[in-house]
């Protein structure tokens, strides 16, 4: 391999990234994957973790260090379709510049700011140092106007990453660029050409002020809303009772079915490396050959449905993650995360790249060709989705109840096996009187876990550690008790479940295969698959009218303590999304097993979409000491305060058990 | 004097309806604090200033040829926020026939569509009664008087099931009349840009103020629609029509004042907002 044909320096648009052929003896799939065979390393108590999912780098290892990386943060003039903007460029370039690493080895990597503000960079999915995770007031205090800061840290990991701003709305402005890291090991499939295909979205607006109308009108950028046309539409299809019935239900709870994006393309561009539709950024390749196509979705609020008609796509990698191959004609692609899959053209004729915002209000869109300049037909949108009652959590023929109005709603009275739940926060609006509701909810301590804290946070977020499901398995649905999380939550679900084997809303439908995260099973089953010690419950909750959007009812900044967690422990997180939009959420410093019913086949996320209505559970070991953040990927979500942060203790030192319980 | 009376009652109202509730939720504020590992990473509790001028509008059509005017603006976070209402009225054909309400109040949201309005109104109309003041020889005609006065009010400010936005606000004037108005407003979307906003808005009232010529029981009841093209979202004009009805005594003292019972209008305006 030619190892100059990875300076960390390339960067992306219209040129293939490097044309390596691998060629394996084996080339079989199947292969042991590199660091998961290795031993645990120093500063792991025995007994502590079970199995270090991740390398650690002993002292005793020195890393191959390579050359620095410079990045220059600063504005640059920025061109797109015509039309002149100032971005906010890593290097001069949105997005920037290609990273490209090893594993195993150590990277330097410096960054001034010639910005008049605070910058900084975290690294999307990589498993750093507290210190290198680059999320400012969480981390490090961000770095200065006119300063540099070297971030230093081993790669204990390989795969497709990308890294991006963590302060004020750099990120939207476009400082953000991709990351990957080339495995020790050789991969378990091939290719003959590769390119990443990051997906973003732009607007000549100011973020702020997009921020501040949406703000005042929430549906300020919606230009899909239901009219007295889309009415008499649906009583021709549906007859007039039901659509009565319909707008009654949506207008009883205040919510509205179309809500699927708050930003959209009436001020969006939506690009591909960079490139509007327009500009048609095309990669190519031979008849024949083997392309890797490594997707990352660096949008600030836009997810993205991803095709390339004519051709199948084989996904290899999810999160950098190996997992086992699968075929699929379409993928929804959220927010933050990175899907590798593999084409092999045969045809000498242009295929289009073509992904459609998930609100259908525009498209990114490039081409793969056999030559330049070439291009294939560009697939009519499809019309914009709906969302149907069962994204409010409706159980089926349970219509009619809505969530707002229903805090008396007899729970007995379903037939359903349900699980009640503790869960609702008892957190009044303003996060200020924790505590006052909360007597209610007890403490409960297991007698056969001894000291270990069970019930409310401060903060709303519920632990459990007794009665714990089996590891790896779909959780059940649970019917959602009252809302009880103040009024920054506009309602909550009847019901929430897993959602994971549906395509989601406006997928599924159109006659071709549809990628959903059933499909996705980690390539090498996990050898020592460990059960969760306890489970941490979070809601994801928002009220669309006021663009409030939080966990547990209360934002970051009323959330009183960071959530504990134990060096090493196994936990379960279970994510609960309470509203009508979908979440993609990301956290810091670990990655999780999301618990699709494989078992030891769940595969790696560093982040996952959340439904409406939608409970997700996800399992993790967190070694790494420090505050990490976990928070809404989409930026305008997290800016307003779907944001909280994890705290790891040290190795050895186990946190309060009870820290920011509800006294 | 009783004008110096009111204003200092009215001054003296204000300043208690504000400052009340913004005392009570000060020490659950103050608890709130960040913690050392939050800075300023966050954009989740900035203040924001919101100004609505719902309605500038003109009317050819009324005898008055007036001109109308009602903002809507509040500055304030996601909980708390400090709203500032106006809303008047201003003949373009002779003078004194104008009035004008202004609301300032604080208000809190305590279910997620709803916030509970408290503070003060400042009101004033025109002098109806003949005995109000002497007419000296010589001096302008009664109508020029005005009635200055200063209310209490509390209210919600919310959007009710089915999307219709309503205010109610129940006001106790510094005299002790006590009075309620209620506004509602639908917004209906013919396309994208061109939506029609029914509006209704009634007043009633418990005791009678003959000088400002309102009547016990319900005064009035407004139907209105206006159709606006959102050339951008804060920037829509319209053209709308409006019909006012009165009734019982406030209908019988307009008469005497040679207004009638029940007054349509067509009106033309803007509806910015920032």
């Amino acid at each position: 391999m030619d190892d100059s044909e990875r300076t960390p320096h390339e960067s992306i648009p219209s040129t293939p990234v490097s044309r390596r052929r691998f060629l394996h003896a084996t080339g079989a799939l199947g292969v042991v994957v590199g660091w998961e065979r290795l031993a645990p390393s120093s500063g792991l108590h025995a007994g502590d973790v079970a199995t270090p999912l991740f390398r650690q780098l002993t002292a005793a290892e020195t890393p191959a260090v390579r050359a620095p990386v410079d990045l220059l943060i600063k504005t640059s003039p920025f061109e797109i379709a015509g039309r002149r903007a100032v971005a906010t460029t890593i290097n001069g370039t949105v997005p920037g510049p290609l990273l490209r690493f090893r594993e195993g080895e150590r990277a330097t990597i410096r960054v001034t700011n010639q910005l008049t503000e605070d910058t900084s960079i975290h690294w999307h999915g990589l498993l750093v140092p507290n210190a290198m995770d680059g999320v400012p007031g969480v981390n490090f205090p961000g770095i200065p106007p006119g300063q540099t800061f070297t971030y230093d840290f081993p790669l204990r990991q390989y795969g497709t990453y990308w890294y991006h701003s963590h302060s004020g709305m750099q990120e939207q402005l476009g400082h953000y660029g991709p990351l990957i890291i080339d495995p020790a090991e050789p991969e378990p499939f091939q290719y003959d050409r590769e390119y990443v295909v990051m997906l973003s979205d732009w607007s000549f607006e100011n973020p702020y002020k997009i921020l501040d109308n949406i703000k005042k009108q929430s549906a300020y950028y919606n230009f899909q809303r239901r009219t007295v046309g889309d009415f008499f539409k649906d009583v021709d299809r549906a007859g007039l009772r039901a659509t009565i019935a319909d707008r009654l239900e949506w207008g009883k709870m205040r919510m509205s079915p179309i809500d699927i994006a708050d930003v959209t393309g009436s001020t969006y561009t939506f690009l591909m490396n960079g490139l509007p539709p327009a500009a048609n950024w095309t990669g190519l390749f031979r008849p024949g050959e083997r392309v890797r196509l490594r997707f990352i979705n660096a949008g600030g609020g836009t997810y993205f449905d991803v095709r390339i008609p004519g051709l199948e796509m084989t996904v290899v990698q999810v999160s950098g993650q190996h997992v086992q191959p699968v075929a699929t004609d379409e993928f929804r692609i959220e927010i933050a995360q990175t899907f590798d899959v593999i084409v092999q053209p045969t045809e000498d004729r242009a295929y289009t790249l073509f992904a459609e915002a998930m609100d259908r209000s525009g498209h990114a869109r490039g081409t793969l060709a056999p030559r330049a300049g070439m291009s294939a037909e560009i697939p009519k949108r499809r019309p914009r989705p709906t969302l149907t009652m069962m994204d409010m959590g409706m159980a089926m023929g349970m219509g009619g109840h809505g969530g707002m109005d229903m805090p008396g709603m007899d729970m007995s009275s379903t037939s359903k096996p349900v699980v009640p739940d503790s869960s609702t926060s008892g957190q009044p609006a303003g996060g200020a009187h924790a505590g006052h509701n909360m007597a209610a909810m007890p403490g409960t301590h297991s007698p056969e876990k001894a000291g270990v804290f069970e019930g409310q946070l401060r903060d709303g977020t519920i632990i459990r550690a007794t009665n714990l499901r089996a590891p790896g398995t779909i959780p059940e649905p649970v019917m959602h008790g009252a809302n009880k999380h103040g009024s920054a939550n506009a309602m909550t679900p009847m019901e929430t479940k897993s959602r994971l084997s549906e395509p989601g809303a406006g997928l599924g439908e159109d006659g071709w295969r549809v990628l959903v995260w059933t499909d996705i099973k980690r390539l090498t089953p996990s050898q020592d698959f460990q059960s969760p010690a306890r489970e941490i419950e979070l809601h994801l909750t928002g009220n669309m009218e006021r663009y409030m959007w939080s966990i547990n009812g209360i934002k970051y900044s009323d959330a009183p303590d960071p959530i504990p967690l134990n060096h090493g422990e196994r936990i379960r997180l279970t994510i609960v999304n309470d509203t009508m939009m979908a979440h993609p959420m990301h956290l810091h410093g670990v990655f999780m097993e999301l618990e699709n019913g494989h078992g030891p086949e769940c595969p790696y996320v560093h982040t996952i979409n959340v439904k409406p209505a939608e409970r997700v559970s996800l399992l993790a070991t967190p070694v790494d000491p420090g505050p990490w953040a976990f928070h809404c990927h989409v930026l305008f979500h997290m800016d307003v305060g779907m944001f909280r942060v994890f705290q790891v203790s040290e190795p050895g030192g186990t946190l309060t058990t009870g820290a920011g319980a509800a006294s | 004097m009783t004008a110096c009376t009111r204003v200092t009652q009215w001054a003296r109202v204000t300043l208690a309806t504000l400052l009340l509730p913004l005392l009570s939720v000060a020490p659950a504020h103050a608890q709130a604090s960040l913690a050392p590992h939050m800075s300023e990473m966050l954009m989740d509790r900035v203040i924001r200033t919101f100004i609505l001028a719902e309605r500038l509008e003109f009317q050819p059509s009324s005898n008055e040829r007036a001109v109308n005017v009602e903002i809507l603006s509040w500055i304030g976070g996601d909980y708390r926020r400090l709203y500032v209402r106006a809303q008047g009225e201003q003949s373009t054909v002779g003078p004194g026939k104008g009035e004008l309400q202004a609301d300032v109040l604080f208000g809190r949201l305590i279910t997620p569509f709803w916030s509970a309005v408290a503070g003060a109104r400042l009101d004033s109309r025109p002098h109806m009664g003949r005995t109000a003041l002497p007419a000296a020889a010589g001096s302008l005609p009664p109508r020029v008087s005005r009635l200055t006065r200063g209310l209490l009010a509390v209210g919600l400010v919310g959007l009710a099931p089915g999307w219709f936005e309503l205010e109610p606000t129940l006001l106790v004037s510094d005299a002790g009349h006590v009075s309620l108005e209620v506004e509602s407003s639908f917004d209906l979307l013919l396309t994208q840009r061109l939506i029609v906003q029914p509006r209704i808005e009634l007043n009633a009232a418990v005791q009678a103020v003959p000088d400002i010529g309102v009547g016990s029981g319900l005064n009035d009841i407004e139907f209105g629609a206006r159709m606006r093209y959102e050339i951008r979202r804060k920037f829509a004009p319209y053209v709308g029509v409006s019909w006012l009805r009165r009734t019982g005594s406030t209908a019988a003292m307009a008469h005497t004042m040679g207004e009638s019972k029940s007054v349509g209008t067509i009106t033309a305006g803007v509806r910015l907002w920032r």
